[in-house]
């Protein structure tokens, strides 16, 4: 085999590139000045304490936790319930709506949070907690059915067939055959869906009540007014939390699968 | 299954897509061509404005600007990890996977650390004696575009990776037996054969970039606007509908222009790969 | 009365061309009855019909003197083994198996007891806890069709069994259908497009074309009878005539055939002799091993004969040829 030099020293320059900002993010979250700095000056947990000791942020992380939570759960039941029509269901009317609950990863997120905005909350005045659970909604809908249905479509048939010639009725054939077959695709739905709900900005920030901060908009505020490697501290975590959920998800399905969904939490 | 059934089933998201997402962008976007009759005034006012016109341009320019950043480092970069034995390979991807599924807000932060007045570059710089004003490297556009590919980079590579592997080892050694030195492989077969795939990943960029919020404000500041910012300022700050509606539906318009135009293209060329195998 | 009828049954999956039209079809008790016919005929449509996975438009379907046609799927108590083996990627060999008895509420010691019988008689012992990701094309078979058995279906189905074995297995493994089968006495259907397979373990054939059966007999029958001329050319037959031409062969019509369209004969059955009623040159000589076979230009057209008189004849040699009545087979479509 050839070796490429220009090939490997791009390479390496671009996961330097990739890697060092999270390094450096890590590395002075334990360091003990009280500027994002090098060279370190001491091993310090003091910015970790003071993650939970700022009410704003622990709060926001339990608002965005709560919400991330609620809309994926809602929307991988709601996923289900359709990805389960459009596959029974070949044919335009179920083409149409594959390409309907799809949309709204191809529009820009800050639209999506505007005109909800302007529809719901200025418009039709819907409480603000309500229309932010149903943008939170819009934005893990295609996660969800998206995956569920590609997995559905994959599992072949007749295995539902088999379980009723064996004396299963129709839905218990689904829970005892389909559903546990589906497992890999809920559990990576759900981790995409929380991900993006959790990490999503433009939506949340246009719906954000009084009181009801999310996690990242707390933070872009907090940045703004204390620049202190607090907010590198709960980086950490929460790339601790990244780090789980793709450890789990690695676990559940093929990479493959990950890999071709794109993130757009921005 | 029983139509009824059917409907009850999609009937959720049927109506979430509906009540949530089509009539408020008709609600939202119709008016902006009515005063009170048809009319394109809005649209033809914000791109005689130089300041809004500034912003729709500078947006198209750093898009693209990202865009072909990402293409150029993501290319060798990618054809680098394909080379490599499957379970290192897979090893590379998760990890450069994980920066997207790390907040927004999270990657900005770092960069500011890096980019600002006392961020480690500064430091360095002046430590080392070589400047002794810090340089502005925040708040500028060449830190939104360090930004915008530091998040849209990993989309890149790992589009283009799954692609390389696809391309066989015996076309490599095909080029190679005839006598063709690694670097005339690497411009004319891998990067002939990736095109579609760079065509698809260009797409997520560019699309990707121009509707970016978080980045850009974060990185860019008040100076420096992007569509995104300019229509969060419209609307929360100035409450100014009509503005907002403009700019919400270029960007709509921009960034679904462009999918279609080359993902049209991305087909062309699949089908052109096709017919010549 | 059979033990199982299939009446009338029309199936359109579109609600406009019929797939299935007016199939009549009988199984009897405790046969291995096989539908044999090319793809896209409508076996595995029949096969589903049986099931219960399709709808009929028309039609009764009568089991054991009780009406199954609006019966559900999970009613039916018949075991199906599919194209695809359908077995549950989830749940291991054992639990594959034990699906049907579970449903069935039957006791945990029984299930056990049932599962181990089933598994030594489709010799499938010492995999009980392995996913059907581990196993083998053969055994996935073997799996499948002790998950249909175990249950005692009154019917068990099998929608091309063999068709993703390779082929000696293939060989071996209708074998051991067939023994299974025999052994538990089970009445079956069994789909193929194969003839070879289909001929070696049926009871009885149907063949079927165009959503219609052509016939249905014992493989001798079919062999020696055929129904049709597509039944006719696919068991062997390749000397076609019309009954204008029974003048110019030097044949008969027997007194008990009442009406006939065609007159056909196989290769073998063609003699070359002295007494000959038609004339004719050699065309084209092959070597089959134990015989040649020749193609002879007649005036009744081109025949195909094998025979293995020796000194063979030659190429451009004129011969008689003699058809002995009782190898004519007259058929009337
Ligand atoms: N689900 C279906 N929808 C529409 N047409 C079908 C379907 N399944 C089978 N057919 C049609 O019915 C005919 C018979 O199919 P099938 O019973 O599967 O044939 P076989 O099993 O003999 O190959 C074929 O022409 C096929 O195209
Ligand atoms: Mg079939």
């Amino acid at each position: 085999m050839y070796k490429h030099r220009f090939v490997t020293i791009i390479a390496f320059i671009t996961f330097a590139f990739i890697f060092l900002p999270l390094i450096l993010i890590i590395v002075t979250s334990f360091n003990s000045a009280d500027t994002i700095s090098l060279p370190l000056d001491g091993f310090s947990l003091q910015w970790f304490g003071k993650v939970f000791k700022s009410r704003s942020l622990v709060q926001s992380f339990k608002n965005s936790l709560a919400l991330a939570l609620v809309a994926s759960f809602i929307g991988i039941f709601l996923g289900l319930l359709s990805s389960i029509a459009l596959v029974k269901k070949p044919g335009k009317v179920s083409n149409a709506l594959l390409s309907i609950f799809l949309s709204p990863s191809l529009i820009p997120g800050i639209v999506i949070g505007y005109v909800l905005f302007h529809f719901l909350v200025v418009k039709l005045q819907i409480p603000l907690l309500f229309a932010l659970v149903l943008g939170h909604l819009l934005v893990v809908m295609p996660y969800c059915v998206r995956i569920i249905c590609a997995s559905l479509k994959d599992i072949d048939e007749s295995l539902e067939e088999a379980a009723r010639t064996l004396g299963c009725p129709p839905v218990k054939a689904f829970f005892l055959v389909v559903l546990p077959n589906l497992r890999p695709a809920i559990l990576s739905s759900f981790m995409l869906s929380f991900i993006n709900s959790f990490n999503n900005i433009p939506v949340s920030m246009y719906l954000k009540g009084p009181g009801m901060n999310t996690l990242p908009y707390a933070m872009m505020n907090h940045i703004e007014y204390n620049y202190d490697p607090t907010v590198s501290a709960l980086s950490v975590m929460l790339m601790g939390m990244t780090l789980v959920f793709m450890f789990i998800m690695e676990k559940s399905m093929n990479s493959q699968s990950l890999k071709n969904e794109t993130v757009r939490s921005e | 299954m029983k139509t009824t059934r059917y409907f009850f089933a999609v009937g959720p998201y049927l109506l979430l897509s509906i009540a949530c997402l089509l009539l408020p962008l008709v609600f939202t976007i119709l008016p902006s061509f009515f005063i009170p009759s048809f009319s394109l005034t809005y649209y033809t006012d914000f791109f005689q404005d130089s300041f809004s016109r500034g912003i729709f341009f500078r947006s198209l320019r750093l898009s693209l600007i990202t865009t072909l950043i990402c293409i150029f480092i993501g290319l060798p970069t990618s054809y680098y990890i394909s080379l490599r034995p499957q379970r290192r390979r897979q090893i590379i991807v998760s990890l450069i996977m994980f920066p997207l599924l790390t907040d927004a807000v999270v990657r900005g932060f770092a960069w500011i650390s890096i980019l600002g007045k006392n961020g480690m570059i500064n430091q360095f710089l002046m430590n080392l004696g070589i400047i002794e004003d810090p340089l502005k490297l925040l708040y500028t556009d060449f830190a939104i575009v360090v930004g915008s590919v530091y998040l849209f980079l990993p989309v890149m590579i790992s589009t283009l990776t799954s692609v390389m592997e696809g391309i066989g080892d015996d076309v490599v050694e095909a080029a190679y037996s005839l006598g063709a030195s690694p670097r005339v492989t690497f411009f004319k077969v891998i990067v002939p054969l990736s095109f579609s795939g760079l065509l698809v990943a260009g797409v997520l960029v560019f699309s990707g970039t121009i509707s970016a919020y978080t980045t850009p404000t974060l990185l860019g500041g008040n100076q420096n606007m992007m569509l995104a910012s300019l229509l969060y300022q419209q609307s929360n700050t100035l409450s100014n509908w009509t503005t907002s509606a403009v700019i919400a539906f270029i960007m709509i318009l921009v960034s679904l222009g462009v999918m279609k135009l080359l993902n049209y293209l991305a087909s062309r060329i699949d089908k052109r790969g096709v017919d010549h195998v | 009365m059979s033990f199982g009828e299939l009446r009338d049954i029309g199936v359109s999956y579109d609600k406009k061309n019929l797939i299935l039209e007016d199939l009549n079809l009988d199984i009897h008790k405790g046969e291995l009855l096989s539908l044999l016919g090319p793809s896209g005929c409508g076996k595995t449509t029949t096969l589903r019909v049986l099931a219960g996975l399709i709808e009929t438009v028309k039609g009764t379907f009568t089991l054991d003197g009780q009406d199954m046609t609006h019966v559900p799927v999970h009613k039916r108590d018949f075991g199906m083994v599919f194209q695809s083996y359908a077995l549950f990627p989830h749940l291991s060999v054992f639990e594959n198996i034990a699906f049907g008895l579970k449903l069935r509420k039957v006791e945990v010691p029984s299930v056990t007891k049932q599962v181990q019988k089933i598994v030594d008689i489709c010799g499938i012992k010492g995999l009980e806890k392995r996913f059907p990701k581990q196993l083998s094309g053969g055994q996935r078979q073997r799996v499948a069709l002790a998950r249909a058995l175990v249950i005692e279906p009154k019917l068990l189905l099998l929608d091309e069994p063999l068709s993703n074995l390779d082929a000696q297995l293939r060989v071996q493994m209708r074998t051991s259908i067939k023994r299974i089968q025999q052994e538990l006495g089970i009445s079956t259907v069994f789909v193929t497009h194969d003839q070879e397979e289909c001929f070696s373990i049926s009871d009885r054939v149907a063949i079927m074309q165009k959503g219609k059966i052509e016939q249905c007999d014992n493989p001798e029958t079919i062999y020696s009878n055929p129904a049709c001329e597509m039944i006719a050319r696919f068991v062997g037959f390749k000397n076609f005539f019309s009954l204008d031409q029974k003048d110019l062969l030097g044949i008969t019509l027997p007194a008990k055939i009442q009406q006939a369209k065609l007159v056909c004969i196989r290769p073998e059955d063609i003699g070359f002799s002295p007494s000959g009623t038609l004339r004719g040159t050699i065309e084209v000589r092959t070597y089959l091993g134990n015989s040649y076979q020749y193609e002879v230009n007649t005036p009744a057209g081109m025949l195909t004969v094998s025979s293995n008189k020796t000194p063979a004849c030659e190429v451009g040699e004129s011969v008689s040829m003699a058809f002995p009545a009782d190898a004519l087979v007259f058929l009337e479509r």
